[in-house]
């Protein structure tokens, strides 16, 4: 458990945040830019003093501004990717990749956390990352003799990964890591930090203005607006918040729901997932049954229908019941259906919902095309 | 402002100019071959002396520069050796504290830092006779630390070698200062706090970080002030005082040789000498920082 609860004023501006996410697992913070997204993760890595703090990881207290405690940067085993890489320039990429690691392992030498036999072999086996494993899963075989200035942005972002995750934190911090790059770019490295995802237990908090990388990566979302802690918890909830709309835009709203793929149709890329009560034939390449997918249904592509259809080309018919019913537009209103577990929202005209008498309670069924799920879904791991 | 004064500001003025304005634009001038043309150049004028007497005289060269061509007596050996080792002593003795103050003036939060800077810079504004003679007062016979040193640790720095290069390192301090502390301000912070989230302690930082990456404005702080530091007048004669052998280096010897009747030669071979030690320190400064450069990967 990660439990941050921070103050801090800055001429103008005013953090005052306060969440609680579960660990391991990728918790994301998202917001639109200058919400205060920065300024928290380098308060909760010690290289920012806050007004007011209290941080605990795991049991152990970092920052307790009440009880005078400040662990600092340097003990608190908190990885940082920064947005610009910051690789040294002076060291080439594995030089860079040893800095942290070699310092840990001074610091287990030092404060004998080792075990009595403290052999060199003992000391490979207590840590939990290894050079060979890093290199192998960023890819980074090419690169260990070449300095920072020979890179490319995706790889010095790759080099700047391994060398946090080599420094064998408890908690990995990464302040917009893909934000310097270009589209390409990011497509290069965002699977890179799918693999550490799923292949590495370490926690992470991972900073974004960007909500696809949040759809890829996050399995909890911290939304923050001006300095504030809107809403906070899994994906699939934070997704429904009114408060999402204003900083992803109109277009870009609707529920996210995970579910766990039950067939594959390998020659067109479709595959099944159940989703709540019902299941959903979604477009997601490479996936295989058992693994966990994410979709996302964007609210404008969702459409509700009072009795069952006959005769549609709609792959997905679920049944559900509406929940609530809010305004969204001028002329439209946004619906939240429950199908049996899960939520999705649904954008439809108030004129639709006067006409079909939408209301909290009514039984609807929810009509989501398979092809409106292409680019939106999401391998999330196996089992 | 004194006469001396002057020479000293524009001196430093020129320094700033040469050095530091080309080394902080950096990258973006294509060097020019420079450093070859310019060496020749400069031991153009050495070759009538490297040329022995059994050159054909002919291509002997004429007039003054003939006569001047004479072989280096031990006293003008003397003021080189002198020279060379003052000047040494100095940066030495001084780089640590240049770095310790360059490093305060750019990352220190403190009240004083305006003072510190004035009182580092003052060098460059004052006389140098002035500052001799501060020193004078400081570190003399009866001077609060001269004393205290002379009675308790037995160093006698008036009058001394050791007198004189401390009077040169003053004098050429703010010139390393100044130009490890651009070394410093070109240093991104984040490096250092990207070091620190790797469990890098203050002075391990120091060491791993800062200091490879300021390794360039080092080198060209110190060759600068070495080379700046062969040719110190005013301080030096005020606090240490001209004496053959133990105090007079270059530019000393050269006043001496030019109020004597006679010391044309020695003169004109004194000035020579010290134009070309000053030209290929400054070329040297250049030269490896230039190298020191591609070593950090700028």
């Amino acid at each position: 458990m990660l439990k941050v609860k921070i103050a801090k004023r800055r001429d103008g501006f005013a953090l005052d945040a306060q969440f609680e996410v579960p660990t391991p697992g990728v918790v994301a913070l998202f917001g639109r830019s200058g919400c205060g997204k920065t300024t928290a993760v380098n308060i909760i890595s010690g290289l920012l003093a806050a007004d007011s703090a209290y941080i605990e990881l795991d049991g152990h207290v970092l920052t307790d501004t009440t009880a005078g405690i400040a662990i600092p940067p340097e003990q608190r085993r908190i990885g940082y990717v920064f947005q610009d890489g910051r690789l040294f320039p002076h060291m080439s990429v594995l030089r860079n990749l040893e800095y942290g690691l070699e310092r840990t392992r001074a610091s287990q030498l030092t404060h004998g956390t080792l075990s009595a036999r403290g052999s060199s072999a003992g000391l490979a086996s207590r840590l939990a990352i290894t050079v060979d494993q890093i290199v192998s899963l960023l890819g980074l075989e090419q690169l260990l003799r070449r300095q920072p200035y020979q890179l490319s942005g995706g790889e010095r972002q790759r080099v700047s990964l391994g060398r946090a995750l080599l420094s064998q934190p408890a908690l990995l911090l990464l302040d917009e890591p893909l934000a310097a790059l270009d589209a390409a770019r990011r497509e290069e490295v965002l699977p890179y930090l799918e693999r550490l995802r799923d292949n590495l237990s370490i926690p992470m908090v991972y900073v974004s203005h960007q909500f696809e990388e949040v759809l890829q990566l996050a399995t909890h979302v911290v939304l923050m607006d001006a300095g504030h802690v809107v809403a906070q918890g899994p994906l699939s909830q934070v997704s429904l918040v009114p408060q999402l709309r204003a900083i992803v835009g109109p277009d870009s709203v609707g529920a996210v729901v995970d579910g766990v793929v039950t067939s594959v149709d390998t020659s067109c890329g479709m595959a099944v997932i159940s989703v709540g009560s019902g299941l959903l034939n979604v477009s997601v390449p490479r996936v295989s049954v058992g693994d966990r997918v994410r979709v996302q249904l964007l609210a404008r592509d969702i459409i509700l229908a009072t009795e069952e259809p006959r005769g549609l080309s709609v792959r997905n018919q679920l049944r559900g019941v509406i929940t609530s019913v809010v305004d969204d537009e001028d002329d439209a209103r946004l619906v939240t259906v429950d199908v049996g577990g899960a939520n999705v929202l649904s954008r439809v005209t108030r004129g639709a919902v006067e006409a079909l008498s939408l209301q909290s309670g009514s039984s609807v069924w929810v009509l989501v095309k398979a092809v409106s799920t292409r680019g939106h879904a999401f391998r999330l791991g196996s089992g | 402002m004194t006469a001396a004064g002057r020479k000293v500001l524009s001196r430093g003025a020129a320094a700033r100019d040469g050095i530091f304005v080309r080394w902080r634009a950096g990258r973006a001038v294509t060097a020019p071959k420079y450093p070859p043309e310019y060496i020749a150049a400069a031991f153009a004028f050495w070759q009538p002396w490297a040329a022995t007497c059994e050159s054909p005289p002919a291509q002997q060269p004429k007039g003054y520069v003939r006569d001047a061509a004479m072989h280096l007596t031990p006293a003008e050996l003397d003021a080189l050796r002198l020279s060379l080792s003052v000047a040494a002593r100095s940066v030495l003795f001084s780089l640590p504290f240049a770095i310790l103050i360059a490093w305060l003036l750019t990352r220190g939060r403190f009240a004083g830092r305006w003072l510190l800077d004035a009182l580092v810079h003052l060098p460059l504004v004052l006389p140098p006779v002035a500052v001799g003679y501060v020193l004078l007062l400081l570190f003399g016979h009866k001077g609060p630390i001269g004393g205290w040193l002379e009675t308790h640790v037995g160093i006698q720095l008036a009058f001394s070698t050791a007198g004189a290069a401390l009077a040169t390192a003053v004098m050429a301090f703010p010139l390393m200062v100044r130009s490890i502390r651009l070394a410093l301000e070109n240093v991104d912070p984040g490096l250092e706090a990207a070091a620190r989230t790797l469990g890098a302690k203050p002075l391990d930082r120091f060491v791993t970080i800062t200091l490879p990456l300021i390794v360039p404005g080092v080198i060209a702080g110190a060759v600068t002030a070495f080379a700046a530091g062969l040719g110190e007048f005013g301080a030096v004669i005020t606090f240490a005082s001209n004496i053959p052998g133990i105090t007079r280096t270059i530019p000393l010897a050269l006043y001496t040789a030019i109020q004597s009747p006679g010391g044309d030669d020695q003169a004109l071979r004194l000035a020579v000498m010290s134009f070309v030690l000053g030209l290929i320190g400054l070329l040297l400064a250049e030269l490896l920082a230039r190298r020191a450069r591609q070593l950090v990967g700028r």
